[in-house]
């Protein structure tokens, strides 16, 4: 199948269901809250105009971006040390698989206590969410390196930071990467649902605002736009996984 | 021994929140003391209040989740065993998957409104893609040598379906299924507290606007025992319906 008419064919079903939906809205057969696409794309092109939609999209991704590196930082130092000492493997175990199983939204409430409305909500929030994934992958990392390169690197009178440094990090960095990868998608995910529940900032503020206001052509373009950055990050994450650990999968 | 280690942790860091908090080190209005929440779960429990959100949240996750198995199932199944489907419609799925589900939420508040059915449709909505997308690879990659037997065989399109593509599929389906109620707990939360029409999203929402810290710790716990059960349940039922998969060689 060549490249052009495969994506003639994907495009086919999209574009069906905008012809249908803007005839059926036009002759009436729809409620007036599910707009039409014309009416959505003028709304997509006015809010890319004036620069509104790259100012949400900016500060939802800019969030995004703060908490998982944050969560990422903490979960990658807190992965490494349960995956070599393994008393406290034992001892923590159980209560991070505890904590892990609260789903990260039915905390926003005590986020909003603690941090108020803000950044620092939003952020903080991603960072709790992208912890788990990533201490997993690390933690997993780090136990399925072989143990006679840690015995060599000890015999070779390195110092703990510097095994940890070119040894350890190395050794599992395939499957941290992994783990970075899926905290992403999450980090998004997180990051628009604060803003719809909590946080009056960004695309997911900008969905939620425009819904409550009464303007469905907003609220499907901002849900739009949000399709394809989510389609995006994901697309780059997976082809800069591939391109910097394609040797790990062999 | 190592589950005895693992417990006195906990014991340990609910003892230092206790200490912290009767020292007011941290603010009772953040905070709420182990013995508070504590409190808070037997009041709510024996005055009936905490019944009917756990009730309502329990409700929407059967009702949304055993949809969204349902009609992914369905759907992957049309879109995995036909090439038509892979060609067609495949791609516009995979385009709308990366969609942060809960996004989907105050649409579903604008379309529907305010009520149980906005709930389900969110959650339904958001759960379906695991699900959707397990069938359609897991039909789509059946091993060539089998589909190769089945003609041999000259079996029909229904044995084969049903001897060697379902079969095929299920390890995919379920684990979509695994991931998905997951999700749909997460979405049950997110779209009751829009709605705010019951649930124990709208519990904790509540708890946090009048500042009953305690009740918002008590509703978080809860929360996360519904996921540790679902989630033990959805394991249990796997590995029932997979006992076949181990003693398959071709796998």
């Amino acid at each position: 199948m060549r490249a052009p008419a495969a994506f003639l064919r994907a495009a086919l079903l999209p574009l069906a269901i905008f012809v249908v939906w803007e005839a059926f809205a036009r002759a009436h057969a729809l409620p007036d809250s599910l707009s039409r696409p014309t009416t959505i794309f003028a709304a997509l092109g006015a809010e890319l105009l004036d620069g509104s939609l790259f100012a949400m999209t900016g500060q939802t991704l800019v969030s995004a971006a703060a908490g998982w590196a944050i969560g990422a930082v903490l979960a990658i130092a807190c992965g490494i040390a349960v995956g070599t000492i393994p008393a406290l493997r034992a001892t923590v175990g159980p209560a991070l698989e505890l904590m892990r199983s609260v789903p990260p939204v039915a905390l926003i409430p005590i986020a909003l206590l603690v941090c108020g409305l803000g950044p620092k909500l939003e952020i903080s929030m991603v960072a709790f969410a992208v912890f788990w994934p990533i201490i997993i992958f690390t933690a997993a990392g780090v136990r399925a390196i072989d143990p006679r390169v840690l015995d060599v690197a000890r015999v070779l009178r390195f110092s703990p930071g510097a095994r940890i440094v070119r040894f350890v990090l190395p050794a599992a960095s395939a499957l941290i990467a992994v783990g970075l990868r899926i905290g992403a998608g999450i980090a998004l995910v997180v990051a628009v649902t604060t803003e719809i529940i909590a946080n009056p900032s960004g695309i997911g503020y900008g969905i939620a605002f425009s819904a409550t206001t009464l303007r469905p052509d907003q609220t499907f373009a901002d849900l739009l736009a949000l399709a394809v950055v989510g389609f995006a990050i994901n697309a780059l994450l997976v082809a800069g996984e591939r391109r910097l650990f394609g040797w790990a999968r062999a | 021994m190592k589950l005895l280690a693992g417990l006195a942790f906990i014991v340990a860091l609910t003892a230092l929140a206790e200490l912290l908090c009767d020292a007011h080190v941290l603010s009772p209005a953040i905070v709420a003391a182990p013995h508070d929440v504590w409190a808070a779960l037997v009041a709510g429990f024996a005055g009936g209040e905490l019944w009917a959100p756990i009730r309502a949240t329990i409700f929407h996750l059967a009702v949304g989740w055993s949809a969204a198995v349902l009609a992914g199932v369905a759907l992957g199944t049309l879109v995995g065993l036909t090439s038509a489907g892979r060609a067609y419609v495949a791609p516009t799925l995979e385009f709308l998957r990366p969609l942060p589900a809960s996004a989907i939420a105050p649409v579903g508040l604008l379309l529907i409104g305010r009520n149980d059915a906005m709930i389900v449709a969110v959650i339904v909505f958001g759960a379906i893609w695991p699900v959707l997308l397990g069938a359609i690879h897991g039909f789509a990659e059946v091993e060539p040598r089998l589909r190769e037997v089945s003609r041999t065989l000259h079996l029909s399109r229904a044995q084969t379906l049903w001897t060697i593509s379902i079969p095929s599929a299920l390890p995919d389906i379920i684990a979509g299924a695994r991931v998905s109620i997951a999700i749909a707990l997460i979405l049950a939360v997110v779209a009751e507290i829009l709605a705010s029409t019951g649930g124990l999203g709208d519990w904790l929402n509540l708890a946090e606007r009048s500042y009953r810290t305690p009740d918002l710790y008590a509703g978080v716990l809860l929360v996360g025992v519904l996921g540790v059960v679902t989630n033990v349940v959805v394991q249990r039922v796997e590995a029932y319906l997979l006992r076949w998969k181990e003693s398959a060689a071709w796998r």
